[in-house]
């Protein structure tokens, strides 16, 4: 399913939120997975996709009158027609208030790395780099190849992000050799409840985990997304825990519920998910957290760390 | 040699040096007390005047000037102890005690937190309002009725027709009528020359080292075989430090006296101690700190007689003093703590004054104390590490103090001075805020060189005023001459010479249609024949004032102070200094900037989508004259010129706007530097602008970039707020701008939201920006590190922050003092996230 | 400034308010014209003082000029042609607000660009605070 011409939704520029120090963001598009809670839902498709924000739009019909598709529908909530709408962008072009926004831009791999190299000082002085995200960038090996090797001949430091779901010898050739970190997301540790809520087993997930922790020496760090009700239950953190005593983790740290997502999904037109529309309160968040440290005092072997690191 | 002691490096931050009970009082008092004028400078001017004849000269001597001065000295009250002040109430100002313990004698002015007069410049424009001025609503000074009386009918009669402008106004050609007249529409340029000479460094270290007797000794060796004039100079410097050491001597017997009416032990000592103090120095060389300090306040006092207090700058105190300091430390006279209370005090001190402002002129410049810039750290002349000890207790001093004025400056020269020091930097901006501003020595000292300053000079700089460079001691640059208003330039340029403000009639020069040209080309050189244009009118207005100073002012005070008049016996204001130059600073730069690139897109298309619309001039001018409030097209319109997704703007790394932007600062430095001052110098440039981009802004109709009409610029260098949502590229867009444009010192102001009890987080974060961005080539950068919230509560409570310390574009200054709109404009400044990078918007 | 003066001043107010725009100035400086009689120690703001004021508006409708002279003031109902001070208004109205807003000064008409000020602006100031002091001897301030 790779694509050698992954496109990009953003590059995020002195980020502290997504690895040490101050980084770049590279935010790639398209992911095997299809979490139903997926907080950045526009990275999920390798296409180019249109948003629309209701909120910025102040109606001058510019779209419309751009549009040769016929595709701005100004009775729809959505406005754009998604049936007849070959996502040209145009639209986008002269929405004079960003309230259209075309997502997915190809860039040339040397474009990328001159984009990221502009924030070189501030990463050497704040211990920083460069982190990839999506969506699912080891869904591009090759493309992802080149990248490294241009960012590692300037002795960047690299973060990957991850879902864990690649095929392991061609991520372990191609770029688990040029990369300084992993965060490795995994949602459930039960099967049949990742199947439910991504649409795909896990079990190349945890068993692509238990290969790096075992093999791989480079700092694994394991996170747990929090979504009210699904992931975040005793149940899911109670085997959690266990597949991460086991397969040998040594620190896990929880990721906030995000409810960002829900707006993306409605702005490029896909189905929201029923989910709590708010961001954990304070106190909700402390019991999670609660609930958690108080599983992992109980399994602790030794090993594990809790919290890990203030990173996230 | 490392200059710390093993004291000091166990903890830089100093955390054990805490308030003294003596100055935590005085403090109090401090921030209780309200401005009162003081009309005693004026009164003895003023009589001296008279009787002497000295309003009849068409030319007044540096010598009748050094007798006026000495005659002041020698008669002005001594004040050893203040005892009242004023403080505000419900029911306007009401006196209140004051017990005072410290162990500096003397005063600018008569009164505990004075507002000297200088007739022969300014104050006239305060007669209106003496009835009103106590019980106006912004910053109220006190006076007393009998002392209204007497500015009425005693002083300020005598200056109507012998005042700076009138004076120059008088032997002004036709042509130079007008360019009085362009000041009086306001919105095109402001001089400051008809209020000051100041806006410098003096230069201490002589007298330390050698008293005020070293130095009378030194000029009289000096008349040796001269002409009768230098002869005269060097008699005029004798006349008038023969008169600061009679006031020195003076506050002695002041202080004895005191003592002997002193029941107390340790009161009565104290007192005995200012006297033997006071005997000694400034007349003779300083042997300790405390004397060092002491001989710096009195040659201070006396240089504000002289000068008006508008920016006069105290230097690298940490230099000067440092031998003192180590002298002191090494033979057990002093410890940390006790030399933290005497920069405490010494800093109420230096703070004992405010400048005169009348009301209007109050939402110009708000909220201003008298500038007086301290600059710590940064490398020696041969370029070694000069940050010491005294570095660091003069910011634990400013930190424990929180005062708007002195106003601290730090430098830092990358590798050459230690990591740790600038986290100590950042540090105490996160503590109190808002200070130290920062600067980069190797950004600076570029800009210097680029103005043919020696390496060693450049090195040697301290802060002036604001945020201007100039070597310490030797450079005469007036750094705050000019204020020219940029977007008056481009509002001509887009209206064909003339100004919304001002109407109709023909103001600059001719430079055609714009909805007639073709190219953005044609435009950019509309554009610069206006600011050429401005910049001729306003260097020509100050040249102007600059005679009439020569004729009238001659500065025998400052010139005694400064390297170079007693070297060539020739007075400062006559170009006597080692460097000389004026300075120019610009109001409206990135507002100005991201108009050209939206003039660039939009109406000549470059760099344009063809998909998108383009928009005639005309059009353009049709939405600015309808302040964008028209139908829904110029509300469309307005957004696509507004949003940094559609018009570059600069602070995003946008190659246009950056083009943009370096095309500015290179044409105003290269057209300033053009131009000869009247003392043989050239004209700096800098960026940085107080309060005036909202006074400014007040006048000015809607821009191309989208502002609206009466909106704020955005301030000093800093891009427009709201368009800049990532803080690396902004400052990556700062820093990539040529330091050698900007000799005369830039602003950039930052906004941070304080992270909630990650000190540690907040601290690395902020060390790695300035860090990356004095990397980069940034010159200089300050800081407000507050949250939105407390500015909010600040707003509506007023009374309950009385020493909520932010920074304008330049100085520091309190929040409750500055009008509403500059409140909103900090309020609406882009606020960066320590927690994330990010702007909060 | 003198709005409050006026107020007081009813008889005074209702004569103004019933006169033209083109008067009020002229009635104006009769005021303080009589001020200088009536009131005690007011009139020490312009012994020794000699001073020409013209106040006029750009299309010159109203104008009016007072001459200082040997203690005593003299009120002309045109614009002189010597001065050592001559204001001018963009109009009546601009005119109107100077002399009755509240707060005015002369900088803040500047600000708005309502007024012109030709030749000495100190004695515009020495005018402001003669016209404030009237006030303050009045009872008013
Ligand atoms: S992306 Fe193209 S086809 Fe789709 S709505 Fe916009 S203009 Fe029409
Ligand atoms: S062009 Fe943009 S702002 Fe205008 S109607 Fe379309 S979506 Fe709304």
């Amino acid at each position: 399913m790779e694509s050698l011409y992954p496109l990009i939704v953003d590059v995020v520029r002195g980020s502290l939120e997504d690895g040490p120090g101050i980084r770049s963001v590279v935010f790639f598009k398209g992911c095997p997975l299809n979490c139903i809670f997926c907080h950045n839902p526009e990275t999920k498709e390798p296409q180019a996709e249109m948003a629309f924000y209701s909120g910025r739009c102040i109606q001058c019909g510019s779209c419309a009158e751009a549009c040769t598709e016929s595709a701005i529908d100004f009775n729809l909530p959505g406005r754009i027609s998604r049936e007849k709408c070959v996502r040209c962008g145009d639209c986008a072009i002269v929405c004079p208030g960003v309230a259209l926004r075309r997502i997915g831009r190809y860039y040339p791999v040397s474009e990328l790395k001159e984009v990221l190299m502009k924030d070189s000082t501030f990463y050497r002085h704040s211990g920083g780099g460069v982190t990839l995200s999506g969506g699912e960038c080891t869904m591009y090996p090759h493309y992802v190849e080149s990248l490294l090797l241009l960012l590692k001949a300037e002795g960047i430091h690299v973060t990957l992000e991850t879902g864990g779901h690649f095929e392991y010898s061609v991520f372990k050739r191609k770029i688990l050799p040029h990369i300084d970190l992993i965060y490795y997301d995994i949602k459930f540790a039960d099967r049949e409840m990742h199947i439910k809520y991504t649409g795909k087993s896990n079990r190349r997930i945890l068993d692509n985990f238990h290969r790096l922790i075992s093999e791989a020496n480079l700092e694994v760090h394991p996170r747990l997304p929090l979504v009210p009700g699904i992931t975040a239950t005793k149940e899911n953190f109670s085997a959690v825990v266990d597949f991460l005593c086991k397969a040998g983790a040594d620190s896990v740290s929880l990721l906030p519920y995000n409810p960002l997502g829900l707006e993306m999904a409605a702005s490029i037109g896909k189905p929201v998910p029923d989910l709590p529309k708010g961001f954990m309160k304070p106190d909700e968040e402390r019991k999670s957290y609660a609930v958690f440290e108080n599983i992992l005092d109980k399994k602790r072997d030794g090993r594990l760390r809790w919290p890990a690191g203030k990173n996230d | 040699m490392s200059q710390i002691s093993a004291e000091v490096s166990r903890d830089l931050s100093l955390k054990s040096c805490e308030l003294t009970e003596g100055v935590k009082k005085l403090r109090k008092a401090y921030f209780k007390a309200a401005p009162e004028i003081c009309i005693e400078r004026a009164k003895f001017v003023t009589k001296f005047s008279i009787e002497n004849g000295l309003f009849e000269r068409e030319r007044i001597t540096i010598l009748d000037k050094a007798r006026m001065y000495r005659k002041v000295l020698e008669n002005r009250v001594s004040v050893v102890r203040h005892s009242a002040g004023y403080k505000y109430t419900r029911d306007g100002l009401k006196p209140f005690d004051i017990v005072d313990t410290s162990p500096f004698a003397g005063s600018t002015t008569s009164k505990f937190k004075g507002v000297p007069l200088y007739p022969e410049f300014f104050a006239l424009n305060l007669w209106p309002e003496l009835w009103t001025i106590s019980k106006r609503n912004s910053n109220p000074y006190h006076i007393h009725s009998r002392e209204v009386e007497v500015l009425n009918l005693d002083i300020f009669p005598h200056w109507m027709e012998k005042n700076i402008l009138e004076l120059t106004r008088k032997r002004a050609s036709r042509e130079d009528q007008k360019k009085i007249k362009l000041v009086q529409h306001l919105v095109f340029f402001l001089t400051s020359k008809p209020e000051c000479i100041s806006h410098t460094i003096p230069d201490f270290s002589k007298v330390l080292e050698f008293g005020l007797q070293g130095i009378i000794d030194e000029a009289e060796k000096n008349k040796d075989g001269k002409s009768s004039s230098t002869i005269e100079f060097y008699t005029a410097i004798q006349e008038v430090l023969k008169g600061i050491i009679v006031y020195s001597r003076n506050l002695a017997k002041e202080a004895e006296r005191l003592a002997g009416l002193e029941t107390e032990g340790n009161l009565k000592e104290q007192l005995l101690a200012i006297a033997e103090t006071y005997r000694r120095v400034p007349e003779f060389p300083a042997q300790n700190f405390r004397e060092g300090l002491t001989t710096i306040w009195i040659c201070w006092t006396a240089i504000h007689l002289e000068n008006p207090n508008i920016g006069l700058s105290l230097g690298r105190l940490d230099q000067i003093l440092y031998a003192l300091y180590q002298k002191d430390i090494n033979n057990g006279n002093l410890d940390i703590q006790k030399a933290v209370d005497l920069l405490c005090h010494f800093w109420l001190k230096i703070g004992d004054h405010v400048p005169a402002i009348p009301e209007a002129a109050e939402q110009l410049f708000g909220g201003t104390g008298s500038n007086q810039a301290i600059t710590i750290g940064g490398v020696d002349r041969n370029g070694t590490n000069a940050v010491n000890d005294l570095t660091y207790i003069m910011l634990r001093a400013t930190e424990l103090m929180k005062l708007r004025d002195p106003n601290l400056n730090a430098r830092y020269y990358q590798v050459i001075n230690s990591k740790d020091y600038l986290k100590r930097l950042c540090e105490a901006n996160i503590v109190t805020g808002a200070t130290p501003a920062l600067h980069n020595d190797k950004a600076v000292i570029k800009a210097l060189e680029a103005k043919n300053e020696t390496p060693k000079q450049a090195r040697d700089y301290g802060i002036i005023g604001c945020v201007e460079p100039g070597s310490n001691g030797r450079f005469y640059g007036h750094s705050a001459a000019i204020l020219l208003n940029l977007t008056s330039a481009l509002e001509l340029s887009m209206f064909n010479g003339t100004h919304r403000h001002t109407g109709e009639r023909q103001i600059g020069p001719e430079t055609g249609d714009p909805s007639t040209f073709n190219t953005f080309g044609e435009f950019w050189n509309a554009f610069e024949t206006q600011t050429r244009w401005l910049i001729e009118q306003s260097t020509a207005l100050n040249n102007l004032f600059g005679k009439t100073h020569q004729c009238f002012y001659p500065t025998p005070i400052l010139s005694a102070f400064f390297e170079g008049p007693m070297q060539n016996g020739k007075d400062l204001i006559e170009g006597g200094a080692a460097i000389n130059a004026s300075g120019a600073t610009i109001i409206g730069l990135a507002d100005v900037a991201d108009s050209l690139s939206a003039i660039q897109r939009v109406v000549f298309r470059e760099g344009a989508d063809p998909r998108e619309k383009r928009v005639a001039f005309a059009d353009l001018i049709g939405a600015l004259e309808r302040n964008f409030e028209g139908d829904t097209n110029d509300k469309a319109l307005r957004l696509r010129l507004s949003k940094s997704e559609k018009t570059p703007k600069y602070g995003n790394e946008d190659p246009m706007a950056n083009q943009n932007v370096c095309r500015i600062v290179e044409l105003l430095d290269e057209a300033f530097d053009m131009i000869n001052n009247y003392r043989g110098g050239k004209y700096r440039v800098g960026y940085w602008t107080m309060t005036s981009h909202a006074g400014f802004g007040r006048l000015m109709g809607a821009l191309p970039n989208g502002r609206k009409a009466s909106e704020n610029f955005s301030s000093g260098i800093t891009p427009v707020s709201g368009v800049t949502p990532d803080l690396v590229k902004t400052l990556g867009s700062v820093a990539f701008l040529p330091p050698e444009c900007f000799s005369n010192g830039v602003a950039l102001n930052l906004k941070f939201n304080p992270i909630d009890g990650d000190d540690q987080k907040m601290l690395d974060n902020l060390v790695a920006y300035v860090e990356s961005y004095f990397g980069d080539g940034g010159m200089e950068i300050q800081f407000n590190v507050i949250s939105h919230d407390k500015f909010i509560e600040a707003v509506n409570n007023p009374e309950d922050y009385p020493d909520l310390l932010v920074r304008v574009s330049g100085y520091t200054a309190y929040f409750k003092d500055l009008t509403r709109e500059m409140q909103k404009e900090i309020i609406d400044r882009t606020e960066y996230r320590l927690s994330t990078g990010r702007a909060s918007y | 400034m003198l709005r409050k003066w006026l107020n007081a001043n009813s008889m005074l107010r209702t004569e103004l308010s019933g006169v033209a725009t083109d008067k009020f100035l002229e009635f104006l400086l009769y005021g303080m014209d009589s001020a200088f009689w009536l009131l005690k120690g007011y009139k020490q703001n312009i012994k020794n003082f000699s001073g020409r004021y013209v106040f006029t508006t750009q299309n010159n409708r109203v104008a009016a000029s007072a001459v200082f002279k040997d203690g005593d003031m003299v009120v002309h109902e045109k614009a002189l042609n010597q001065w050592d001070v001559k204001v001018t208004f963009k109009n009546a109205q601009a005119l109107r607000d100077f002399l009755f807003s509240g707060d005015q000064d002369i900088v803040d008409s500047l600000l708005k660009n309502e007024v012109e000020v030709d030749g000495n602006l100190n004695y515009i100031y020495k005018f402001g605070f003669m016209a404030r002091d009237l006030e303050h001897r009045l009872g008013i301030v």
